[in-house]
């Protein structure tokens, strides 16, 4: 266990920059993916270069700068009563700064990334608490079935078929149809 | 404050965090070898192997979950920040939003009335009680959100963080022979309902997929995200 330990860390620290890549598409709509899970491949074409080091002076000023704004937007929330999510407040005012400046600062980049990349270490502490609901969920399996699988699969084909009904005129699906898809995804 | 200070048990602070991340390490990894295994592959999630790992080592170690969530504040306390983040990737494809305008909104917005409302018939038709009507409703949209707006509900965060999970497992492994059997091709349409029904899993998935699909699920997934948490708290709070 102790040898194991700093091997952990080393990759852990990859973990971090592995999540920085960033892509641009060469499709009619110029959009960048924000790629913002570790737990997908990175893209094959892009040269590691473009997988950017952590600088993790600017990741702790963005760091401050999102706990500031998360910490601003609970205590307003407190005093006016409204029963809003403090961080849906957040991403509000965060997006219309981003829109002010007219771009991501490093600061920012550097922090968001690793952050959103490893969200799931974050809510680990709330999800534990679910031993103490188990009787809630074994006392209703249909209806949670049916509330989970069911009502999931339904909405998916509608919403699916929706979409592509609002926007087959617009061939946007040429940039990539002449890659063939990758197996075993 | 120096009382606080000293009523924490640093040592198992300490220690508690410092096995949360080793083991969350240690699931981020079997969720990455265990890629080629397609089938089970979205319910290795790290968060359900770690989840369940921990809650063995508490019930061996008999540390009670409300011992255990003191000393991991400082991984809760992140989350808010982390959260806030979202506004990010949500920035980085306002050009798609920009260019589809109503052809993107128009199946977002469907999916953001459509999942709950079919979630909760089905909760309502089998007579389950309100608090689990209630956290069922943020089934569709990203864990920290869907947390907060059911407890703004009078849902439970824990089990809704459950709940969302499993839909997202549903839809990434369910998602793509559904497109298939209905004949959906256009990779940004996939995109699309992947995002806004299965929100971060599904996003994981849609990256697979494609860089298109995977942009337009990232939009997808922000947008029925921050919607469904500003309105639910209005309409139910």
């Amino acid at each position: 266990m102790i040898l194991s330990l700093p091997r952990l860390q080393i990759t852990f620290i990859i973990n971090f920059d592995f999540t920085l890549v960033l892509t641009s598409s060469k499709s009619k709509i110029e959009s960048k993916a924000l790629i913002i899970s570790p737990l997908a491949p990175p893209p094959q074409n892009t040269p590691s270069k473009f997988s950017l080091r952590i600088n993790l002076f600017q990741f702790l000023i963005g760091l401050f700068l999102l706990s500031f704004l998360f910490f601003v937007a609970q205590n307003l929330l407190l005093q006016v009563q409204i029963n809003v999510p403090p961080a849906s407040l957040g991403i509000a005012v965060l997006f219309c700064g981003l829109l002010w400046i007219k771009g991501v600062p490093k600061a920012i980049s550097n922090a968001a990334n690793p952050l959103l990349a490893h969200m799931s270490l974050f809510f680990i502490p709330a999800i534990v608490a679910i031993v103490n609901f188990i009787d809630l969920i074994v006392a209703f399996p249909l209806a949670l079935f049916f509330s989970i699988v069911v009502s999931t699969l339904v909405s998916l084909s509608i919403t699916a078929w929706i979409s592509q009904r609002l926007m087959h005129k617009l061939d946007i699906t040429n940039s990539n149809s002449d890659k063939p898809p990758r197996e075993g995804d | 404050m120096l009382t606080l200070l000293n009523d924490i048990n640093w040592m198992a602070t300490l220690v508690w965090l410092m096995v949360t991340v080793i083991i969350y390490i240690g699931a981020l990894h079997l969720y990455k070898i265990a890629k080629p295994l397609w089938f089970i592959h979205p319910a290795l999630h790290p968060l359900i192997v770690s989840t369940l790992l921990i809650i063995l080592l508490q019930s061996w170690t008999h540390t009670s979950v409300s011992e255990y969530q003191n000393y991991t504040t400082l991984l809760s306390a992140l989350l808010g920040p982390a959260t806030i983040a979202l506004a990010v990737p949500l920035y980085k494809q306002l050009n798609i939003l920009i260019q589809m305008n109503w052809r993107v909104l128009v199946p977002i917005s469907v999916a953001g009335v459509l999942s709950p409302a079919l979630s909760w018939t089905c909760l309502y038709l089998l007579d389950s009680p309100l608090n689990l009507q209630m956290t069922m409703l943020v089934k569709s949209i990203t864990t920290p959100l869907a947390m907060d707006a059911a407890s703004a509900i009078g849902g439970i965060p824990s089990l809704a963080a459950v709940f969302v999970i499993s839909t997202g497992i549903v839809g990434a492994i369910c998602g793509p022979a559904l497109f298939a059997l209905i004949g959906v091709h256009n990779q940004a349409a996939q995109g699309t309902a992947l995002g806004a029904v299965s929100h971060a899993v599904g996003t994981a998935r849609a990256i697979s997929i494609g860089e298109q699909c995977s942009a337009f699920a990232t939009l997808a997934l922000c947008m029925n995200g921050i919607a469904t948490s500003l309105i639910l708290p209005m309409l139910f709070g």
